[in-house]
């Protein structure tokens, strides 16, 4: 299982510049994810490893080699893509040796491998379906047998669940994960499904317009994020703009003020060095996820708390979700995780709420800027 | 009154050899937003074109407003159109895509801009009237797609995957907009999806196929606490099954023994049900209703979950911690039981005891499960998803 390192790369197309001295390192036997937005340039990364495409400067190495200039089908990288791309005219048996057959590999040896991914992907006794006979989670079971074929010990998924209904998705997310880690293999999965690449990844790298906004592991940059942007995108995301009043540096504690018009409510939250700089009495942009905010009945005083009135609510079976409009029309979203012991607690439309959120699970950035603060505010 | 009404409608293809609609009766109120769903194949795409009177219907009737689709001349069926693939006529601006419509059914200038201006508006469109669909973002497009059919003035919307093609974040937050646009414009509408938890989250009532059938009809929250079939409970949420076999049944409740020698848990039965002694029985958990607790060498137990009042009585049984996973707002924990079987479950990351792999834990079983007698397909219902 080899380690991948993409170092100082450029691509461009025309006048658009993809990747600009683009440099990433995943470790050997690392289930490593990359998540974007469609068209930040993640398909584009994984092309650049499996050698479908060249860089217009900087190297691509695998185990330490630079492989650069190696065509793709000798860097042999497994790929897994969206639509399955299985061969419609191979059997399974077929689709699954290719690789092995044009390289005119040993009839018994490809044999016992093929025998053997197979069964790992749980499909042993299909051999001469053909794909259509399959259904969908059937045929990526084939497509990842397939690539698991491949010589290098990488193993390249481009979107490879997005087609796939939603029980069947989280089951494979979980096999994939499982086998992954059993045989050892580096893997880089790419996918703009958060969700996804939290459960399956040891870590992630978020892309935006070709650049890395970060890198990390999901729980670190869930509650250590970057920046704004890598905080929206890890989930739903409330933005107030706030007044910081005083800052503690050496406790990580500031005070701040909510304001609109004659409204005012005071904060306190911690923040961590990466939200740094913050200047004081400067304007700052406090995040609550909308998981970390608390919803009680009524009218009340707590501390860090805003009052509302309920305006929509949605059922999403362990969640609710929740909209509440604050005194000057402020949407603020929060979800509430609810099981057999918490649902009988209902809210319902139009009823008066009290929310408030904990210090330590409060994010706090410099503002952004009102146009940034705006476009923000409309993907919550 | 219902504004639309479906009886006895069944309609095959290949003389008879795939039924594409099974028998299916129904009827959607005015005002309602009501969304179709299954797995891929299951009918849903033909239902709508059946009631969009785009395919004739083998037997049954379709009524709209109490009038038979069958008997409108296409052109006055007001129905409007939302495409997954939006269906945006790219050498025409915005403008003249949603005002297309108007122009082709001859109204005059001034009432066609009046109405298509408006229709821009209500979609937050109006500042890119005159751009190109090539310079407009996914979700944009999507926003042309709506904008178009609002203008047609019609009463009622078909959806077919509108949010298919849109990112995952903006999918998530679009489908509020939706909702909130077809409810400010009274609009009954249809949406065919495959994401279960877009349908959750805005529809009023949902319809569930499978096979041309229509499986259940109902609220979002009466799918997901009560469902009628296991393949209904399997299809939202994510569900626990535990097969086993019941004894010392009385009428609200038993004893539920799991298989291959697992533990015994008392349950409750829902009334009038068909259980005897020695029945096999089939319970589902949702993996978020399950809980775990920490056993101390004292004795002592701590409590995955914060909050104890309104505590249904809970089965406690032995289980270790096999994995566990981190997902944002959620962990989740795959967990073996004595008897051998796995099970999943998922707890906000807000209130947490720190589990380690390898622990041994106390699973807690709550006494209302989903309950189902064993049918004899069940296994190879379960086995396909």
């Amino acid at each position: 299982m080899p380690s991948v390192k993409i170092d100082d790369v450029t691509i461009t197309r025309g006048q658009r510049k993809i990747l600009e001295h683009f440099s990433i390192e995943i470790d050997s036997g690392e289930y490593f994810a990359l998540v974007g937005e469609t068209g930040a340039g993640k398909t584009t990364i994984l092309n650049l490893i499996s050698g479908l495409l060249v860089p217009d400067s900087g190297r691509i190495l695998i185990d330490g080699k630079d492989v650069t200039d190696v065509p793709a089908e000798l860097r042999d990288t497994g790929m897994v893509f969206e639509n399955y791309a299985l061969f419609p005219h191979y059997n399974v048996y077929k689709n699954v040796t290719y690789s092995h057959r044009v390289r005119d590999r040993n009839v018994e040896e490809t044999k016992k491998a093929a025998r053997e991914v197979l069964s790992m992907v749980l499909i042993p006794n299909r051999d001469d379906a053909l794909p259509r006979e399959l259904s969908g989670g059937m045929q990526q079971r084939v497509a990842v047998a397939r690539a698991l074929m491949t010589d290098s010990g990488i193993l390249l998924l481009d979107d490879p669940f997005s087609a796939l209904d939603a029980g069947l998705r989280m089951s494979l997310r979980i096999e994939l994960k499982n086998l992954a880690r059993d045989i050892g293999t580096t893997v880089i999965h790419c996918t703009n499904d958060v969700e996804e690449a939290m459960m399956v990844a040891n870590r992630l790298a978020i892309i935006k317009n070709g650049k890395i906004e970060q890198i990390s592991t999901p729980d670190d940059i869930y509650y250590r994020p970057a920046s704004v942007y890598a905080a929206s995108f890890l989930g739903t995301m409330n933005l107030f703009k706030v007044k910081v009043t005083a800052i503690d540096y050496d406790l990580g504690v500031c005070t701040l003020i909510y304001q609109q018009g004659d409204y005012t409510k005071e904060f306190i939250t911690t923040f961590h060095d990466r939200a740094i700089p913050l200047e004081e009495s400067g304007d700052g942009l406090l995040c609550v996820r909308a998981e970390h905010v608390y919803i009680h009945k009524g009218h009340r005083e707590m501390p860090n708390h805003v009052h509302g009135i309920i305006d929509e609510i949605s059922f999403l079976g362990h969640l609710i979700r929740l909209e509440i409009v604050d005194k000057f029309g402020k949407r603020i979203v929060v979800n509430r995780f609810v099981n057999e012991k918490t649902r009988y607690l209902q809210f319902q439309k139009g009823e008066e709420v009290t929310l408030s959120f904990q210090a330590k699970l409060c994010l706090l950035f410099a503002y952004p800027g009102d146009e940034e603060f705006a476009r923000l505010a409309e993907n919550v | 009154m219902p504004r639309i009404e479906l009886e006895h409608v069944t309609k095959t293809f290949d003389e008879g050899k795939v039924v594409a609609s099974d028998d299916v009766t129904l009827a959607i109120d005015e005002g309602e937003f009501v969304f179709l769903l299954g797995p891929s194949g299951c009918g849903k795409t033909t239902l709508l074109r059946l009631v969009a009177g785009l395919v004739p219907p083998s037997s049954g009737q379709i009524l709209i407003d109490g009038i038979d689709i069958g008997k409108v001349n296409p052109e006055d069926r007001s129905i409007g159109f939302v495409f997954q693939n939006f269906q945006i006529f790219p050498s025409m601006t915005v403008f003249e895509n949603v005002s297309y419509g108007l122009v082709v059914h001859g109204y005059d200038d001034e009432t066609t801009e009046k109405i298509t201006v408006e229709a821009l508006c209500l979609v937050k469109l109006e500042n890119r009237m005159m751009a190109y669909p090539k310079e407009l973002s996914a979700p944009e497009l999507q926003k042309v797609g709506l904008a178009r059919a609002i203008a047609t003035r019609s009463k009622i919307l078909f959806l077919d995957e509108p949010l298919g093609k849109l990112d995952p974040k903006i999918r998530k937050s679009f489908r509020h907009e939706l909702r909130r646009l077809i409810k400010t414009l009274g609009l009954t509408a249809i949406q065919v999806t495959h994401d279960q938890e877009e349908a959750m989250s805005i529809a009023d009532r949902i319809i569930v196929m499978r096979k041309g059938k229509i499986m259940q009809y109902g609220k979002p929250e009466d799918l997901y606490y009560n469902p009628n079939s296991i393949f209904t409970a399997n299809f939202f949420g994510e569900t626990n099954f535990l097969e086993g076999y019941v004894s010392n049944v009385q009428p609200g409740e038993c004893t539920f023994h799991l298989h291959l020698g697992g533990p015994k848990i008392h349950i409750q039965l829902p009334a009038g049900h068909d259980f005897k002694n020695g029945s096999e029985a089939i319970i589902g958990y949702r993996v978020e209703d399950i809980e775990l607790i920490e056993q101390h060498e004292t004795g002592e137990i701590t409590s995955n979950d914060q909050d104890s009042e309104n505590m249904p009585r809970l089965n406690t049984v032995k289980g270790i911690i096999k994995d566990m996973m981190f997902i944002g707002p959620m962990r989740r924990f795959m967990i073996q039981l004595e008897n051998g079987d796995e099970i999943q479950t998922k707890h906000s990351s807000k209130f947490l005891i720190e589990f380690k792999k390898g622990q041994d834990v106390l699973v807690g079983f709550h006494e209302r499960p989903m309950v189902f007698l064993y049918p004899a397909d069940l296994r190879y219902e379960l086995s396909k998803a």
